[in-house]
């Protein structure tokens, strides 16, 4: 649901630029709220094309964060036990029986 | 987890589901099943292990026909296999694994009827037991001294294993019901469903090694208590008095730890041990007055890489404490005997001096002596020939001029050692003169290690007769060489030979099983024939006061675990020596079994179809209704 229309633009925009900016600090979940919560509005005549702007860099975020993690996680898993204590010591819970 | 622990907490839980008289889709018969558990040395794991809970319909094998006619039938679904103690080979369970219609495996140990008889000759360990951690390790062609071992113990099972032991109302009644449920599948031939089917369970936390679980504390080392008595109580490291030590080994290992029985192997010599004390204590020549120091030693872990031993040999040899005290990780306080680092509650096993052991008399398996006993030797020297005579001759003696004491090389062929302690000491000094008596010559009896046997009679003979013609042997020999008259014998009643479960569980600081607590109290309260007293301040020196008089010997536990593992000044097990024994047993949540009705699958199929239809109806409904509500209610 996006915000209300009553809200002034420069209101909107500026949730929305703080969304982006706050999303910087290793919060790519904020990035992709910041996407599904303005989609809506990119559509708009006054600001819609500055919103268009911060989503698509949060989307672009976004997936780079997420392949940054997959990759991290495949290797991960993949040599956890090779890695031996090192990796016991960077788990925050070991799983048990493997 | 100790065994005594487990079982009570077991029979609490079992109670209280019981009081709570629920009746329940999934019936919980935990309390009364007993499973295979997991553990691991430095170099991988033995043992189940199931990382998921395994559903099985039950399904009843009675011979290695059915095995072979369950892996062709075309059948669909898991299943867990109902089969007799004696179908437990390895091939067999392979087999049935790599069928992939194998859930789990139920064990019958012992049948109510004619079904599943307790095999009479059924040996799960190797071939021969920790020879990889013997004496004669490094020798090619080691003789091998169980050949009927079927290895089970060694192996790597990754799918659950449950037995079922039923020996009261409780265990009879869970046997009941499964044998039950898989008849009656049977009669429905596996396909009219329902069926009756078990979810086993048994999630082992650890993982890999001995070192990587030791790490992750997801694991303890096997082990527990040894026990030393002497009754020498001014014993010193440099008093220059030649020791005679009299040893045995407590405990036994078995598939299912719980139901480690081992009557003939561990129980035996303990009890022959502790007959031995027991009639030289009542020496009418006071014990500490002659010439030779007499030590009792129970070892504990043995059966896990001669743990007790080899800790006990080391710790006499070269234990060096670091911090005095008490340290972090010591559970102890130490005021004045103890030492914080590496951590024991006392350092009275210093006062054994290693270089004064004159002699070792080993008892191994010497429950079944009835034909007569064999001392064997690591090497005809002429100490250990000299005793081996002085043995049979004193047999002679006590049986009307028959021996019953032989050499066990008196065929000709002398294998050396049995799996025993002494190896540990000889170890340290290949010289030193060593008997190991045994009820066998060349094959270790076939109930080694596991039999579930109840003592009986012959039993009793067997121990007590071995038992007098060593308490007299070491008598002699601590008397020095002019000494004939012969005082003492050896009365043994049927009740101290009972049936005792003895798997050795885990190594806990000042945690004793209840076995070496057995033999520590016997071996303590021998010769209490002092003051009387209330707590151990009104004894003299360190004696200690135990039902309400002054004991008149030193007893003690000591640790026993791995010679391969050692403790970190954090109080942590680590592996230090991955080529010595390193067993740490696993640790576990639960191991559950339940038994329930189970619909077929494509019931089961309906069932979930119907309730995902019911989801979207519902949600379409609402959303339906939404609608209309708004258009008739005109809200904005």
């Amino acid at each position: 649901m996006p915000p209300s229309p009553k809200t002034p633009p420069q209101e909107i925009l500026s949730i929305c630029k703080k969304y982006f900016i706050i999303g910087c600090f290793f919060l790519p979940w904020l990035w992709v709220v910041n996407v599904v919560y303005m989609w809506p509005l990119i559509k708009r005549q006054d600001i819609g094309a500055q919103i268009k702007k911060y989503l698509y860099l949060s989307i672009f975020g976004a997936i780079l964060w997420l392949i940054i993690l997959t990759t991290w996680l495949s290797i991960f898993v993949t040599n956890r036990i090779e890695w031996g204590q090192f990796a016991d010591s960077i788990s925050v819970a070991i799983p048990k029986g493997v | 987890m100790d065994i005594m622990d487990e079982i009570s907490s077991r029979r609490v839980r079992y109670n209280e589901v019981k009081a709570q008289g629920i009746i329940k889709f999934y019936e919980d018969l935990t309390t009364t099943s007993y499973p295979c558990v997991r553990l691991l040395n430095s170099t991988g794991a033995i043992g189940c292990q199931s990382l998921q809970p395994v559903t099985g319909i039950l399904y009843p094998i009675n011979t290695s026909d059915d095995i072979k006619q369950f892996i062709g039938q075309d059948l669909n679904g898991k299943f867990a296999i109902v089969m007799p103690y004696d179908l437990m080979k390895i091939q067999n369970l392979r087999d049935l694994e790599s069928s992939h219609k194998l859930g789990g495996v139920i064990v019958i140990i012992n049948g109510t009827s004619d079904f599943a008889p307790r095999p009479t000759a059924f040996s799960p360990d190797e071939t021969c037991p920790n020879c990889q951690y013997g004496l004669y390790r490094d020798e090619e062609n080691q003789y091998q001294w169980n050949p009927n071992g079927l290895g089970l113990i060694q192996e790597r099972f990754d799918f659950p294993i449950f037995a079922l032991y039923p020996f009261d109302d409780h265990t009879t009644s869970t046997y009941n019901r499964v044998m039950k449920g898989a008849a009656e599948n049977m009669e429905n031939s596996f396909k009219n469903y329902p069926l009756r089917a078990v979810e086993l369970s048994s999630l082992m936390w650890s993982a890999i090694d001995a070192s990587t679980c030791l790490r992750r504390d997801f694991c303890q080392p096997v082990g527990g208590q040894s026990v030393y008595s002497t009754s020498s109580v001014n014993i010193s490291n440099d008093d220059n008095k030649p020791i005679i030590v009299v040893a045995a080994a407590m405990d036994s290992r078995s598939l299912f730890h719980m139901l480690t029985l081992g009557v003939d192997n561990g129980v035996s010599g303990t009890i022959a041990l502790l007959a031995v004390a027991d009639a030289i204590s009542r020496s009418q020549v006071e014990i500490n007055r002659l010439p030779k120091h007499i030590l009792y030693t129970l070892f504990y872990g043995e059966a896990w890489g001669f743990a007790g031993s080899s800790r006990f040999v080391s710790d006499i040899t070269q234990f060096n404490c670091q911090v005095k005290g008490s340290a972090k990780g010591c559970p102890f306080k130490n005021e004045k005997n103890g030492c914080g680092f590496p951590c024991k509650q006392n350092l009275d096993f210093t006062r054994i001096n290693f270089t004064n052991i004159e002699s070792i008399f080993e008892f191994s398996q010497v429950g079944m002596g009835t034909t007569g006993f064999y001392v064997h030797v690591d090497s005809n020297s002429t100490s250990n020939v000299e005793l081996i005579n002085k043995m049979n001759n004193i047999s002679a003696t006590i049986n009307n001029g028959s021996a019953f004491v032989y050499a066990a090389s008196a065929n000709g062929t002398n294998l050396k050692l049995p799996p025993s302690s002494s190896m540990s000491f000889l170890e340290k000094n290949r010289s030193l003169t060593a008997v190991v008596l045994g009820d066998f010559q060349s094959n270790l009896k076939d109930e080694y290690d596991d039999g579930f046997n109840v003592s009986d009679d012959s039993m009793v003979d067997s121990i007590c007769s071995i038992a007098n013609v060593t308490a007299q042997t070491v008598w002699l020999q601590a008397q020095g060489p002019n000494y004939s008259n012969i005082p003492i014998s050896v009365n043994l009643k049927k009740n101290d030979v009972e049936r005792i479960g003895h798997y050795s569980s885990v190594f806990q600081y000042d945690m004793p099983g209840w076995l070496p607590t057995f033999a520590y109290n016997y071996l303590l309260s021998l010769n209490s024939s002092r003051a009387p007293c209330k707590a151990s301040t009104d004894c003299q020196n360190d004696e200690r006061c135990f039902m309400g008089k002054c004991t008149n010997t030193i007893t003690r536990y000591h640790d026993a675990y791995g010679a391969g593992l050692q403790y970190n000044r954090n109080g942590n097990a680590m592996v230090t020596d991955p080529t010595k024994a390193t067993w740490v047993e696993s640790k576990w949540g639960s191991n559950n079994m339940r038994i329930f009705l189970v619909s077929s699958q494509f019931n089961q199929i309906c069932e979930l179809l119907f309730g995902c239809i019911l989801t979207i109806l519902s949600i379409i409904g609402v959303l339906y209704g939404k609608k209309q509500l708004n258009k008739t209610l005109k809200i904005a």
